[in-house]
This record gives structure tokens, C-alpha cells and sequence, in this order.
């Protein structure tokens, strides 16, 4: 090969690499390569239809209905008798209430995106089934620390609002 | 009947056996099974952890597979958010 034909070559490899990182791989093809990719839209409507099913089903009907109109499950502590885990039905921290007062937040999070109802069941069976090391697990927050931080501005106008 | 779930990012995907029938001997049955652990251990191997569920009970961590389990479902990895 003369010292020409090397270097077209070598542009045209360089070419190629280019194309391959502005143009993406059709998703078809790194599924195929078992590449792990996001769920399309539909995939993910198709994904809650089911786990919303299987949720359904685990709580019973009763169960869940409740849960869907309170926004939350409150699962019993297999260990502790006061204490209870407030799992959300959306995105969110876990509190844990003991005799009625919150005490802490807990972020416990699957590495890959799953369907909310699915993560109420990951909560619930990892709690039920292994609390130890769910607790070992979770990144513990003080109680009622998801309160939105407001800016100094907004406060205050509150406090300027409510001495008028 | 029973089922084993596994969690995923596309929903749950079920796989179901008799264990009667492949405790008879029954080659269909066995396969089912034999299909059924070999998911349970490529799952585990990849982080997943697995429970045994009964309506109205305590959910049960499992580290092998039950093929008499009414329903085993696994979640996957976790990790501290």
C-alpha cells in the first residue's frame, strides 16, 4: 500500500467515526446488541399500564384505590412496631413516621428507570422482605427536608404582604 | 400455577410453570422451570434481588429459586439516592 492510499485511508476511517457519533445507531440495532437504552414514549405508557396492573393486584383493590387517592402506602416496619415507612405513589423520599411523628426521609432509588408503580412494589417487598439492608441502602434525610427553598426575595415580600 | 416477575424498565415480564406437573415429570412443565430459574439467575447475577409474595403476607427475600413458590417477583439493582 503506497504512502496515498494510506493516508485516504486513515481519512476515511477518521470519516467514518465522525458519522457514527453525529448520526446515532438506530435504537433497533442497540437493542438487538443488548445495549441498554431509554424506553420510547410509548414504551413507558405501555410500562405503567402494566405496573399499575400488577400494583393493583399485589394491594388488592381496596389497597389501592386508597393509595391512589391519598398519593401514598404506609408500609408497617417488620421490626419496629411504631414505625411506619410513608412510600409516595410518584417520585419522591420514603418518610419514616414513628408514633405518629415524622422522624426522617429515606432516598432509596433502582439504578434504572422503572414505571412509579413498579418503584411503590421495590419499596414495598424490599421493606417487608429485607429492611436491614434496605436501611443500609437508603440515603437518610432530616424530616421534612424536601421543603422548597424560597428565595430571600419572595420571603419578604410574604412578610411585607402580611403586615399589611 | 405459579409465576416468576421481574421488574424492568418496560414493565413487569412474567414467566409462568406447574410445579405439579413438572414434579410428575412432565418435559413441558420441567423446561418451564428450567427456563424460569435460568431468568431468576442471569437476574440475580445482574443485581436484582427476589421475593416471594403471598396476598395478605409479608413479602419473603429468597436467594435461590423456589420452583413450589406461588409467585416470586424480582426488583432490580438499588442504590441510595
Amino acid at each position: 500500500m503506497s504512502g496515498g492510499e494510506a493516508s485516504l485511508l486513515l481519512i476515511a476511517v477518521f470519516v467514518a467515526a465522525g458519522l457514527a457519533c453525529v448520526l446515532r445507531p438506530p435504537d433497533r440495532l442497540l437493542r438487538r446488541l443488548g445495549v441498554p437504552i431509554e424506553p420510547t414514549g410509548e414504551e413507558r405508557r405501555t410500562a405503567e399500564q402494566r405496573a399499575r396492573g400488577l400494583l393493583r393486584q399485589m394491594l388488592g383493590a381496596t389497597e389501592y384505590d386508597r393509595l391512589v387517592k391519598r398519593g401514598y402506602l404506609d408500609i408497617a416496619s417488620p421490626s419496629i412496631p411504631s414505625r411506619l415507612y410513608r412510600v409516595p405513589y410518584f417520585q419522591g423520599m420514603v418518610e419514616v413516621i414513628e408514633d405518629g411523628i415524622s422522624t426522617m426521609r429515606l432516598c432509596v432509588v433502582p439504578t434504572r428507570w422503572v414505571p412509579d408503580p413498579d418503584v411503590v412494589i421495590m419499596h414495598k417487598l424490599l421493606i417487608e422482605g429485607d429492611e436491614a439492608r434496605y436501611l443500609r441502602i437508603a440515603n437518610r434525610f432530616p424530616a421534612g427536608s424536601s421543603r422548597l427553598m424560597m428565595p430571600g426575595w419572595w420571603e419578604t415580600s410574604r412578610n411585607q404582604n402580611g403586615r399589611a | 400455577m405459579s409465576t416468576l416477575r421481574v421488574l424492568s424498565h418496560l414493565g413487569d415480564s412474567a414467566i409462568s410453570w406447574d410445579a405439579e406437573r413438572a414434579a410428575t415429570g412432565d418435559e413441558e412443565a420441567q423446561s418451564a422451570v428450567h427456563e424460569a430459574e435460568r431468568i431468576f439467575a442471569a437476574e440475580r447475577a445482574r443485581g436484582a434481588t427476589a421475593f416471594r409474595t403471598i396476598p395478605g403476607r409479608p413479602a419473603e427475600r429468597i436467594d435461590r429459586f423456589d420452583p413450589d413458590a406461588d409467585e416470586i417477583v424480582m426488583v432490580p439493582r438499588v442504590s441510595g439516592g
